[in-house]
């Protein structure tokens, strides 16, 4: 059996395994519930259990507005932030007090974001941004640096909405860059710094994993994203094993996306390299993997390659995220 | 941090397998239950919650069981139940095509006519829709066809349904009709046009318990017998496959309580336990004395308990457990009305062509023919009536307003019962009924605004049979876990 076959059989049995277990719900890494755990544990020993409470409250009403805000109920997610606020008037001790308002800020933004007010909602992210600093650096809640990322990835999410592809890359490669140790700026514009060492490393490879895909969206929506992608030239050389095993799946994701941008790439290559992704892969349903399975129908797409493995993959993405069947 | 006000908790159980005492709760704000162990029970209500764990602490939170200590609730669940009414998605409208019904309900407080909602009312009313959905607020429009008998009026159901779909679609919004009928014109190929081509999702069809009972006073206006015709549309339109949510109504007082058991197991017999949704209301005044009939609000209660623990061991699943309910009933949507066979508007499907509130009706809220500017309306021809002989229900004078009483007799009827209606929340948070210390307002919403601005309670039977509900619901989880 020659090489080139070999490979071939190979992406096609990755490919298979990985339609079979697609599923209609887009994965849920467990980035949620683990930095929820962390906190808890965080706050456990330095906030007393009638504040822990309260926070609990405001966490509740805060899940009802953000509920609210994706059905479209605007008004109503207005009505249960201004439950938060009251449940802040309370007396809290300083840290509580930040840790409840930097998450109702980020449901502002979001609140603005769904209202098309894009520049409300970066200034909610900014003001987030410098209570979680402050967290961190004034009150020892290292945990926090997780909310920090998912704050700059909601930064992402704003520029990708208003087509900004070159700033989507370059922050997650800014965000990728802090991730990997080598840099103690999250972002260009954060006030301060400091290393990001005290993450867990399966929370390190989720968020790693959310920014990447964002850029991945963003890389997707273009005609010609290869200038946008040189971003993450520093990534591609950048030898994996150093960053850790937890960043191997966001580093391969980026060296097959260079592989599909570069169109002199054999079929051997390409698809080679989709294979080894999705076997490593092994949460087939997750974005990157949807993004991997996009890159795949289009570059049959430009060979004008029809056929039973081009519309399997079509119908596994129509039954993907929204993010992802708008990009079909 | 407190144990809401708004909880309600089934008595202990012992839990089989575990040995361990156990309640179920339900936390009205929210409307989610939970089984807890007694214990746990017993430090939530004492306050006492360092003793718990805080898993469990975080759920209770969740669910608004547990709450800040100087949370006002009343306020937090008025001000939601506005939002969720000033921002809701759904225009729903009713539309009573005709004055017209078959049957002379000796309950009803109804005077009928041969009136079908004319033409150029019809169009009248689709541009007044017109004008409520083009401000974009709505994604979802939903006609309710009422009566009389909206049936007689199916040439009007048909005329009006194309325009109605149109508009939906013009201005974005899916569209939805309901029908409540009496059932009587309802064959199998009516019910497959109103689904198939006037976009009915569902109906609700009127039976009052076993052929003896519902006969007696479900009957033709010449006296004649319905049951048996109606039952087998029911059962037909049940067993269709028609993709509609198929709504089986029973009206109960004293008379016929004793009769709905044998309708209960005439639809087990039939085999429809999966097809439809059974539910039993207390006869309510009609601006009549009808109510007078019923049972006290805590026996009927009693009385639902034993049907619907019936209805379990006959493998029906009736819905056991109340939800949320932010929007009590039409009366208080904003935009919320109903037209009838004469163009006059309501914002109450209780109140048309009701003689006891007087003419014009004290209700009535505008008019189609002349663009509300004329408060008085048109006159309803006397003699245009088809009514039944024989005994009619005594009516009675209405009172509008709070009930007498010697802190708010001088208290002044409103100008506009109607309106007045509206603001049905703002009443309860003023304090004017009762709802305001009644731990199920979340989940009932006042139950209906009219009936309390005429002195009534209208409290649904939840209200007295809460805890044996949620043992029940209970009950029932475990047997469809088990099969």
């Amino acid at each position: 059996m020659g090489a080139s076959t070999r490979a071939n059989l190979e992406f096609g049995a990755a490919v298979t395994a990985a339609l079979s277990s697609f599923t209609t719900e887009s994965a849920h890494p467990p980035l949620e519930s683990s930095f929820d755990d962390l906190l808890e544990n965080a706050m456990a020993p330095r906030v007393g259990l009638e504040e822990r409470l309260l926070l609990r409250c405001c966490a509740a009403a805060r899940g009802r507005a953000l509920v609210s805000a994706r059905a479209g109920r605007l008004d109503e997610a207005d009505t249960y932030l201004t439950e938060c606020g009251e449940i802040l008037d309370r007396p809290l001790s300083a840290a509580p007090q930040l840790i409840a308002r930097t998450f109702v800020l980020a449901v502002r933004a979001y609140l603005c974001y769904a209202r098309g007010e894009f520049d409300s909602a970066r200034q909610m992210v900014g003001l987030a941004l410098q209570l979680d600093e402050a967290l961190i650096w004034d009150h020892d809640f290292h945990i926090m640096d997780a909310h920090r990322i998912q704050l700059v990835h909601n930064l992402m999410r704003i520029d990708l909405k208003q087509s900004l592809t070159d700033s989507v890359v370059r922050t997650s490669a800014s965000v990728l860059r802090y991730l990997e140790g080598r840099s103690d700026a999250l972002i260009r514009t954060t006030s301060r710094r400091g290393p990001v060492t005290k993450l867990p490393p399966s929370l390190i490879a989720a968020l790693a994993a959310q920014v990447t895909a964002e850029a991945g969206l963003a890389l997707s929506a273009v005609k010609d994203a290869r200038p946008a992608f040189a971003a993450f030239d520093e990534h591609l050389g950048h030898d994996a094993s150093l960053a850790g095993q937890h960043l191997l799946l966001v580093h391969e994701w980026l060296r097959l996306k260079d592989a599909y941008l570069d169109r002199s790439a054999t079929a051997r290559d390409f698809l080679g390299e989709a294979g080894r992704y999705l076997e490593l892969d092994q949460n087939h349903a997750s974005l990157l993997a949807q993004l991997v399975l996009l890159d795949v129908f289009r570059w049959l797409d430009r060979r004008q390659l029809e056929g039973h493995l081009r519309t399997a993959i079509k119908d596994a993405l129509s039954r993907g995220s929204p993010s992802i069947r708008r990009l079909i | 941090m407190r144990l809401s006000t708004y909880i309600a908790a089934s008595p202990a159980i012992v839990d089989g397998a575990s040995g361990r005492a156990k309640r179920v709760i339900m936390a009205t704000r929210t409307a989610q239950t939970r089984v807890v162990d007694d214990r746990a029970w017993d430090y939530l209500t004492q306050g006492t919650f360092d003793l718990l764990p805080l898993s469990l602490l975080y759920e209770m939170i969740d669910i608004e069981a547990v709450v800040p200590d100087d949370e006002d609730e009343l306020a937090t669940i008025i001000r939601r139940n506005s939002v969720a009414i000033s921002a809701a998605s759904l225009l729903y409208l009713v539309v009573q095509p005709t004055a017209s019904c078959q049957l002379g309900c000796d309950y009803c407080g109804q005077e009928h006519s041969a009136r079908l909602l004319s033409t150029e009312d019809q169009d009248a009313f689709v541009e007044r829709t017109r004008r409520k959905l083009r401000s974009g607020a709505y994604t979802e429009f939903e006609i309710g066809w009422f009566g009389a008998e909206p049936l007689l009026g199916l040439s009007v159901i048909r005329r009006m349904t194309p325009s109605l779909m149109d508009l939906a679609r013009e201005c974005g919004a899916r569209y939805a009709a309901k029908v409540v009928t009496n059932g009587l014109s309802l064959s199998k190929r009516v019910a497959a046009e109103l689904v198939n081509d006037l976009g009915v999702r569902f109906i609700e069809v009127t039976l009052d318990g076993s052929a003896d009972s519902h006969d007696a006073r479900r009957h033709t206006k010449r006296g004649g017998a319905t049951f048996d015709r109606i039952l087998a549309n029911v059962l037909q339109v049940a067993r269709s496959g028609l993709p509609v949510t198929l709504n089986l109504r029973c009206n109960v007082d004293r008379r016929n309580a004793d009769g709905v058991a044998d309708l209960v197991r005439l639809l087990a017999e039939a085999n429809v336990q999966d097809q439809i949704s059974l539910y039993f209301a207390p006869i309510h005044s009609w601006g009549n004395d009808a109510h007078l009939k019923s049972l006290s609000r805590a026996e009927f209660a009693a009385w639902e308990m034993e049907r619907y623990a019936e209805m379990v061991l006959l493998g029906f699943t009736p819905s056991l457990l109340p939800t949320r309910k932010p929007t009590v009933c039409l009366a208080v949507m904003p935009e919320g009305e109903l037209v009838d066979a004469y163009g006059d508007i309501y914002n109450c499907t209780e109140v048309s062509y009701v003689p006891a509130y007087g003419s014009p009706n004290v209700y009535r809220i505008d008019s189609l023919g002349n663009g509300g500017k004329n408060p008085q309306g048109r006159n309803r021809p006397v003699a245009d009536t088809d009514r039944a002989t024989g005994s009619a229900p005594r009516t009675v004078a209405v009172t509008i307003g709070p009930r007498p009483n010697a802190a708010n007799e001088k208290r002044p009827t409103h100008p506009h019962p109607g309106l007045e209606l509206r603001d049905f929340n703002g009443r309860i948070a003023e304090g004017r009924y009762d709802c305001h210390e009644c731990r199920m307002l979340p989940v009932c919403g006042g139950s209906c605004p009219k009936q309390w601005a005429e002195g009534l309670a209208p409290c649904p039977p939840a209200k007295y049979d809460i805890e044996d509900r949620l043992l029940l619901a209970y009950a029932q989880s475990r047997i469809a876990s088990a099969k």
